[in-house]
Formats: structure tokens, sequence, C-alpha cells
């Protein structure tokens, strides 16, 4: 959209100036870098076949950045309302788990990871393990028995 | 990598005076729609005035390059390269005109709450050269090859029946243009008064409007 980015697409990497468009298929794995200062690179998407519903993941980010605020309670709130817009969704509580171990909650975090684990438990066991944002919950008990 | 520039696209005149730069077909994008737009010159039409009333989509267009004026709903809102305008409502009248020639603008759309589908007036748009240099049969393959994957397409049918009148195929022209009044009735007043048909518009079986 502005300024000039290399774009890697998989193995592939490549110069990407303003106007360029980058088709990228599903599971391949995507970054850019910033060539330029003010660079702006604007991505969309959607599932062939289904209808578009967003996924919450930019609420997601929006919330943790209030938290790094020092707005606690605002990025609590938004978390709790994905949740219940998705009330199917294992990524929502799980994200909640991540603010509530980050906030130094174990005990609202450990209540939402075991809803998440209710909701997808395979993606929950393989995410949670290696995700940074869960360490200060590793020597918990009620972590094994969630997590493994 | 799958990559393009914009100036690189397909570069397709529509007679309204819009360029039709294709980025959904250039992909083989299926999940959503998107495409680019340019102007012949500084002044020209960039977007075509038109609304989504009947395809019902929701639009964002992004200017890209150049400067731009909307008229939306008789509104002017003059737009620059990252701005972006998006049109919730299919009703809302819309279209652009270039300030730069060499504007670009994307557009991209879908309707809430249901699978994407490829739009027909992609395949209309794509046969408009052909039709232009009355290469009729190209015309009306690529207008198969569409009903192929829209059997039924009331537009389409139509469509295809003018190319299959101009190219002296009067049973094929009568028999589509059937087809797509019997979908949608309203084709019969437009086929009453359309100088494309005039070949055949005295044969037995021409709908009646």
């Amino acid at each position: 959209m502005r300024g000039r980015v290399s774009f890697t697409v998989g193995d592939e990497t490549a110069d990407a100036p303003a106007g360029t468009l980058i088709d990228v298929p599903d599971g391949v794995v995507r970054e850019a870098v910033a060539r330029e200062e003010g660079s702006i690179v604007l991505a969309v998407g959607g599932r062939h076949g289904r209808a578009f519903t967003p996924h919450g993941w930019d609420e997601v980010v929006v919330a943790f950045a209030k938290a790094r605020r020092g707005d606690l309670a605002g990025a609590r709130a938004m978390l709790q309302a994905l949740i219940a817009r998705q009330p199917g969704e294992w990524h929502a509580p799980y994200n909640a788990a991540c603010f509530e171990a980050l906030a130094g909650n174990p005990d609202e975090a450990f209540a939402a990871l075991a809803q998440a684990v209710e909701l997808d438990a395979d993606a929950v066991r393989s995410h949670a393990p290696g995700d940074g944002d869960l360490a200060s919950l590793h020597g918990d008990p009620r972590w094994q028995e969630l997590v493994g | 990598m799958n990559a393009a520039h914009v100036d690189d696209l397909d570069r397709i005149e529509m007679p309204d005076g819009f360029v039709w730069r294709p980025v959904r077909r250039r992909f083989g994008i299926r999940g959503f729609g998107v495409n680019a737009y340019t102007a012949k010159e500084t002044g020209g039409q960039i977007v075509e005035e038109h609304s989504e009333s009947e395809l019902e989509h929701e639009e964002l267009y992004l200017v890209l390059r150049g400067r731009v004026r909307f008229r939306i709903e008789g509104e002017e809102h003059e737009l620059g390269p990252g701005q972006l305008a998006f049109l919730r409502d299919p009703m809302l009248r819309r279209g652009a005109v270039a300030l730069d020639g060499d504007a670009v603008v994307l557009a991209l759309g879908g309707r809430r709450g249901v699978p994407h589908e490829v739009s027909a007036w992609e395949t209309m748009f794509l046969a408009v050269p052909a039709m232009r240099e009355e290469r009729w049969d190209d015309a009306i393959r690529l207008h198969e090859e569409a009903l192929a994957e829209k059997p039924g397409h009331p537009a389409l049918l139509y469509n295809l029946a003018c190319m299959e009148a101009r190219a002296g195929r009067p049973a094929d022209a009568l028999a589509h243009l059937r087809q797509a009044v019997e979908v949608e009735p309203k084709w019969a007043a437009h086929a009453a008064k359309d100088a494309d048909f005039a070949s055949i518009r005295d044969e037995p079986g021409f709908p009646s409007a």
C-alpha cells in the first residue's frame, strides 16, 4: 500500500514496492519486513466456501495493548465479550488465560484454560506448552492436569 | 511467488470509461472479491456509477495511488493514497473520478453472512474487448464457461443470447433469451428494446414484454 517491504512466502523472498499484490495460499508461512519507514501492508483474507466471520484475533491484540497501557479492566472486558460472542471457539478463553497469567491471576487463568480445553483439548495442548504467556502456570499442579 | 504489481495487471477498458484491472481473477481467489480500477485519463471515471443492490455486497474502497473524487449518494469526498471508504449499505449509489491520471483504487467486497461467490459481472466485463472487436465466438465462449459454473444465471444467459444474435445464431439466441426470461421475467422488457436482438425480434417465440 505504501513504502517498500521484503516479503517471504514459504522459502521465497521478494522485494515488494507499493502497489504489489501477493497471493498466499492457505497453510503457507508468510512474513514481511519493512524496508522503508512508514510502510503499510493491507491484508485481506477469507475462506473459500464459508461466510466470513471475524476471528477475533484483532480484538485480542487490542485487549493486550490495553493491558500493556495498564487498563487491565478494559482488556478483561474485551476478552470476556469475545468469549460471550464466540462461545464455541477455544482461542477466546485461551487468550483470556494468557492475559490472566500475565496479569498474575493464576486462578482466573486456569479457569479460562479449562474452558479452552473443554472446547478443543488437542488445540490447547499443542499450543500451550510452548506459549511463553503461560510460563508462570507451569509449576502449578493444575497445569499437568489440564495440559499434561 | 504468486505476486504482481497493480500496473502489470490486465487492463480492460469498459464502455463507461473506467479501466478494470482484474485481481481476483489474476490470482484465482475464491474466498473474497477484490479488484483494482484505474482511469483512462485525468478526470476520467475510475469507479463506475453503481449500487450493490443486486449482489448486496458491502464494499471497501482503498485509494492506492493518486487522488480520487468519490460521489456517494450525491455527496462528494476527495480521497488520497491510503484513504479508505467503507460502504456497508449496498443500496448507496457510488462512483468515482480520478483527479490524477495514474490513480488506482482497490475495491474489496462481499455479502455479509454468505460464502463469497464469483460475480457474473466479471465474465461480462472480461468479454467487453471481444465484443468491441466483434469477436463473437470468443465472447460466447467466455459466457459458456461462466454458465458451466453458474448454470441458469439469467444475466449471463441474456448476454449470451445478445452475442449469439450478433453472431448470426438466431436459434441459440432465442433459446438462451427464453431461458433468461424464464428465470428473470424483467429481461423480456430489456430484450424488447435491446438493439442486439434487432435481427431476431420478429422471430416466433421471441419473449413478449
